[in-house]
C-alpha cells in the first residue's frame, strides 16, 4: 500500500469518525425534540409513566384536544394572534432600527457619541428593571385591560416602531459602517439626498442584516411569554406561548398531550422561516462583527 | 431587490399607521365582535343614561343588589375546565344579578397569575376580585376586610350551618377576614396501588406513625422491583411537610400571631428521618431525587415509577390519576405528637380595595361559594367544597378520583388530626428554595445533619423577622 492510499484511507476514517461524533452529538441535542414529537402521539396517561421513544399506544387525540384551545378560543386563534403580533413586531423593528442605525452609522449630529452610548447602555439594562415603569406608562395611556382587543397589543407592538431593541440597532450600525462610504459620496455627486442614499444605497446593501433582524425579532416575539402575559389578559388575545402554558395547571389536571402536540405545531413557523432565510441569516451574522 | 425593499418599507409605514389607529379592529384577530365607533345616525350628544335597577336583584334566600350597574373583573388561574366552569357560574350569577357584569381574566398558571397581579397592583390596575393562594398575606394591604359584610352581602357564606367557617380563620390577618374560600385542601400520601399489589406488597395502612411508616418501607423494599423505592424523598420539595413535622412537635414554623417556635433539635429530627431513609434505601438516591421537583405529575418520581408512596395535595389526586395507567390511592400522613394535618383554603377569592363596587364583588363571592346551582357547576374543580350542602351532595355521588378525595377528606376530618392551616412564612418561595439547597448539601454530605438543622433554623428565623 503506497503512502497516498494510506493517507486516503486514514482521511476517510477520520472523516467517518468526525461525522459519527457529530451525528451522535446531534442526536443527543435533538433528543428532547424527538421525545416531544413522539410523546405528542401518546395517550395523556402514558406520557410520563412510559417515557420511552417507542410508544405503546398511538393517538391523535392530543392534536384534537389541543386545537380546541382554552376558554372557548381555539388554538388556531392563538396562532393567528401570534403571527399578527410577530408580523407587526418584525415590520416595526425593521422600519425603526434601520432608520436609527443609518443615523448612527452615516449621519453627523450633535452629541452623537452620547446618544450611541445611551443606546448601548440600554442593551445592558436587564428587561426586568423596566417592567413596572413600562406597565405604569402603558396603563397611563389606557393600553392595559382595554375592552378593545387591538389596544391590548399596543404595549408590545408600539415600542417596536421606536427602535427600542438596541441590539438590532447596534447590529445594523455595525453592518452599515462596513459599507464603503465612496458609494454615498458617488450618490451625493449624482444628486442623491440623505433619504435617497438610505433607500437607494444603504437599504439594499443591508439586506443580510435586515433579514437577521427580522428573523431574530420573529423568533423572540414568537417565544416571548412574559410581556404577553402582562398585557394580554383576555383569552381571545392570547398567543401561542400563553395558549401552551394554559394547558398546564399544577392545581388540577394538565393536558400534557395537548401541550406537546401544539408545541410540535408551534415549532413549524420558526423552522420554515429559519431554513428559508438561512443563507441571509448566516451572512448577516458573519459580516456584522457579531459572531453567533 | 429595490422593488422588494421599497414594498417592504411601504408596508412598514402602512403597518405603522395601522398600529397607531387603535379604533380599527384587525381582521381575524378575535372571534368576538369588537365595539367600534357607532354609525353617525346613532350618535347622540346626551351621555348614556345609567339607570339603577328598578327592583332589587338576587336569587331567593340571597342578599339583594340595589346599586348602580357595575362591571367587575375577576382574576384567577386555572386550566380550560376551570375556565369553562367559572364562565358558567358567572353567567348564572349575571342572570340573577343583571346589573352586575363580571369579566373573567384567567391566567394560564399560578405563578404567571401572580407575576401579572403584582404588576397590576403596583400600577393600580388590578382586577376587582382576585383569586389568592397561601400567599394572600403578602397582599393584605390591597385586600378589603370582609367581616363588615357578613351580615349583608356575605350572609350565606357567614352562616355556620351552610358554610365551613374554618376557611375564614385560615384567610385572616390581624383579625381581619380577607377571603372567601370556595374549596379546601389537605396534604396526603398518594400510593401506587397497582405497583404495590403486583409486587405482592401490602398497601399502606389507613393510619400510621412515623415508626410504622419506616417499618412499612423496610418490609416493602425487598418486594419492589429493582430501582423502585418505597417512598419519594419529600424532605424539602415543599414547605408544608416540614411545617407539619414542626406542628407535631408543637413548635410551629409560623403562627397567625406572627411568631416562630422552631429549634435545631426539631430540624435535626426531620433531617435524621430522611437521611435515615436514604441510608436504608427507602427513598431514591440524591441524584434521582434531584431530577424530580415533585410539584405536579410531570415532575413526580411516583408517576415516573421510581417510588411507591409520595406526598401530594389531596386535590391533585385527579391530576396524578390522569397521568398514569396505574391505580392510585390516598392515605394520611404519619402521626406523632400533636395533631398537625392542616386544612388549607383552596382558591380563595379576595376583593381588591380599588374595586369598582365592593358590595357587588361581595355578592359575587357569596353567590360563587355558596349557591347550590354554582356548586353543581363547579363540582370539585376548586377543591373540596366549603359549602356544607354542596359537600354532602357531591360526596354522595362522587366516583373515581373524586371519591378517593372525598373519602380521604372525610377520614382525615374524623381522625382528629386536622387543624386550620398556619399562614405561610413571609418569603415563602425563598424558604422553599433555601430549604432545598440546605437539604441537598446534607444529601450530598457537604453538611452534617447538625449543620443543616442549624441553617434551617437560621433561615426560618431570618424570614420570620421580615413578617
Amino acid at each position: 500500500m503506497d503512502v497516498n492510499t494510506k493517507r486516503r484511507i486514514l482521511g476517510g476514517v477520520r472523516l467517518t469518525l468526525t461525522h459519527l461524533v457529530i451525528i451522535v452529538i446531534g442526536l443527543v441535542m435533538l433528543y428532547p425534540v424527538i421525545w416531544m414529537i413522539v410523546s405528542s402521539f401518546k395517550p395523556n396517561n402514558m406520557i410520563f409513566s412510559d417515557t420511552s421513544l417507542i410508544p405503546k399506544a398511538l393517538t391523535l387525540d392530543n392534536y384534537v384536544t389541543g386545537w380546541k384551545g382554552y376558554a372557548n378560543v381555539s388554538f388556531g386563534q392563538f396562532f393567528i394572534n401570534s403571527i399578527l403580533l410577530c408580523v407587526f413586531a418584525v415590520v416595526g423593528n425593521v422600519f425603526s432600527c434601520t432608520l436609527a442605525a443609518y443615523a448612527f452609522g452615516r449621519l453627523k449630529f450633535s452629541l452623537k457619541w452620547l446618544w450611541f452610548a445611551v443606546m448601548m447602555l440600554s442593551v445592558m439594562l436587564p428587561a426586568h428593571v423596566t417592567t413596572i415603569p413600562r406597565y405604569l406608562l402603558f396603563n397611563a395611556f389606557g393600553w392595559t385591560s382595554s375592552k378593545d382587543v387591538i389596544v391590548n397589543y399596543l404595549p408590545i407592538v408600539a415600542p417596536k416602531f421606536l427602535a427600542v431593541d438596541a441590539f438590532f440597532v447596534f447590529l445594523l450600525v455595525q453592518f452599515i459602517r462596513g459599507l464603503p462610504k465612496d458609494l454615498d459620496e458617488a450618490a451625493t455627486i449624482d444628486g442623491c439626498s440623505r433619504t435617497g442614499i438610505f433607500f437607494r444605497i444603504v437599504l439594499p446593501l443591508t439586506t443580510p442584516a435586515i433579514v437577521t433582524t427580522a428573523l431574530f425579532t420573529f423568533i423572540w416575539t414568537w417565544d416571548d411569554f412574559f410581556n404577553q402575559l402582562l398585557y394580554l389578559s383576555s383569552p381571545n388575545t392570547f398567543t401561542v406561548s400563553m395558549g401552551l402554558r394554559s394547558f398546564v395547571d399544577n392545581s388540577a389536571s394538565s393536558n400534557w398531550g395537548g401541550v406537546l402536540a401544539m408545541s410540535t405545531l408551534a415549532m413549524i413557523p420558526s423552522f420554515i422561516l429559519f431554513f428559508s432565510l438561512q443563507k441571509y441569516f448566516v451572512r448577516g451574522i458573519a459580516t456584522t462583527g457579531i459572531k453567533g | 431587490m429595490k422593488k422588494t425593499l421599497a414594498l417592504l418599507m411601504a408596508a412598514a409605514m402602512a403597518f405603522g399607521l395601522t398600529a397607531c389607529g387603535g379604533d380599527q379592529p384587525a381582521a381575524n384577530n378575535t372571534d368576538t365582535p369588537v365595539a367600534t365607533t357607532a354609525p353617525a345616525a346613532e350618535v347622540t350628544t346626551e351621555p348614556a343614561a345609567v339607570e339603577p335597577p328598578a327592583v332589587a336583584e338576587g336569587p331567593e334566600g340571597y342578599p339583594q343588589y340595589t346599586g348602580d350597574p357595575v362591571e367587575l373583573r375577576l382574576a384567577y388561574w386555572g386550566n380550560d375546565d376551570r375556565v369553562q366552569r367559572t364562565d358558567d357560574v358567572i353567567a348564572l350569577f349575571e342572570s340573577y344579578y343583571p346589573s352586575i357584569k363580571v369579566t373573567g381574566e384567567p391566567a394560564p398558571g399560578t405563578n404567571e397569575m401572580f407575576d401579572m397581579v403584582k404588576t397590576q397592583l403596583t400600577a393600580g390596575n388590578a382586577a376587582d376580585i382576585i383569586q389568592m393562594g397561601g400567599n394572600f398575606a403578602d397582599f393584605k394591604e390591597f385586600i378589603v376586610p370582609l367581616q363588615s359584610y357578613f351580615g349583608g352581602e356575605l350572609a350565606n357564606v357567614a352562616d355556620p350551618a351552610a358554610f365551613d367557617q374554618t376557611t375564614f380563620d385560615i384567610y385572616s390577618a390581624g383579625g381581619d377576614r380577607l377571603g372567601v374560600c370556595v374549596g379546601k385542601n389537605l396534604l396526603a400520601l398518594v400510593y401506587n396501588k397497582t405497583l404495590l399489589e403486583s409486587a405482592g406488597a401490602p398497601l399502606p395502612p389507613a393510619t400510621w406513625t412515623w415508626e410504622e411508616m419506616k417499618a412499612y418501607g423496610e418490609s416493602v423494599k425487598a418486594l419492589l422491583p429493582e430501582g423502585v423505592y418505597p417512598f419519594v424523598d419529600n424532605a424539602a420539595n415543599q414547605a408544608n411537610y416540614i411545617a407539619y413535622w414542626f406542628r407535631q412537635l408543637d413548635k410551629p414554623v409560623w403562627t397567625s400571631d406572627l411568631q416562630t417556635f422552631v429549634d435545631a433539635d426539631g430540624a435535626k429530627g426531620w433531617l435524621d428521618v430522611w437521611t435515615g431513609y436514604i441510608a436504608d434505601g427507602l427513598v431514591p438516591d440524591a441524584e434521582t431525587t434531584g431530577g424530580y421537583a415533585e410539584t405536579s405529575p410531570d415532575t413526580s418520581a411516583l408517576i415516573a415509577g421510581k417510588a411507591a408512596v409520595g406526598l401530594i395535595w389531596a386535590n391533585q389526586i385527579g391530576a396524578y390519576q390522569g397521568a398514569t395507567t396505574d391505580e392510585l390511592g390516598l392515605t394520611v400522613l404519619p402521626t406523632g405528637g400533636k395533631p398537625a394535618l392542616a386544612t388549607q383554603g383552596s382558591q380563595c377569592f379576595t376583593i381588591n380595595k380599588t374595586a369598582a363596587s365592593v358590595e357587588a364583588a361581595a355578592l359575587f363571592l357569596n353567590f360563587f361559594a355558596s349557591h347550590p346551582e354554582a356548586a353543581a357547576i363547579l363540582q370539585t374543580n376548586r377543591g373540596i367544597p366549603s359549602s356544607i350542602p354542596a359537600l354532602e351532595s357531591l360526596s354522595a355521588s362522587a366516583e373515581g378520583a373524586d371519591k378517593i378525595l372525598f373519602d380521604y377528606s372525610a377520614f382525615a376530618a374524623a381522625s382528629g388530626q386536622t387543624i386550620p392551616q398556619d399562614p405561610n412564612l413571609p418569603g415563602d418561595q425563598e424558604f422553599i428554595q433555601e430549604l432545598q439547597r440546605i437539604y441537598q448539601a446534607v444529601q450530598f454530605g457537604e453538611a452534617t445533619n447538625d449543620e443543616g438543622a442549624q441553617q434551617i433554623v437560621e433561615l426560618i428565623t431570618r424570614l420570620a423577622a421580615t413578617g
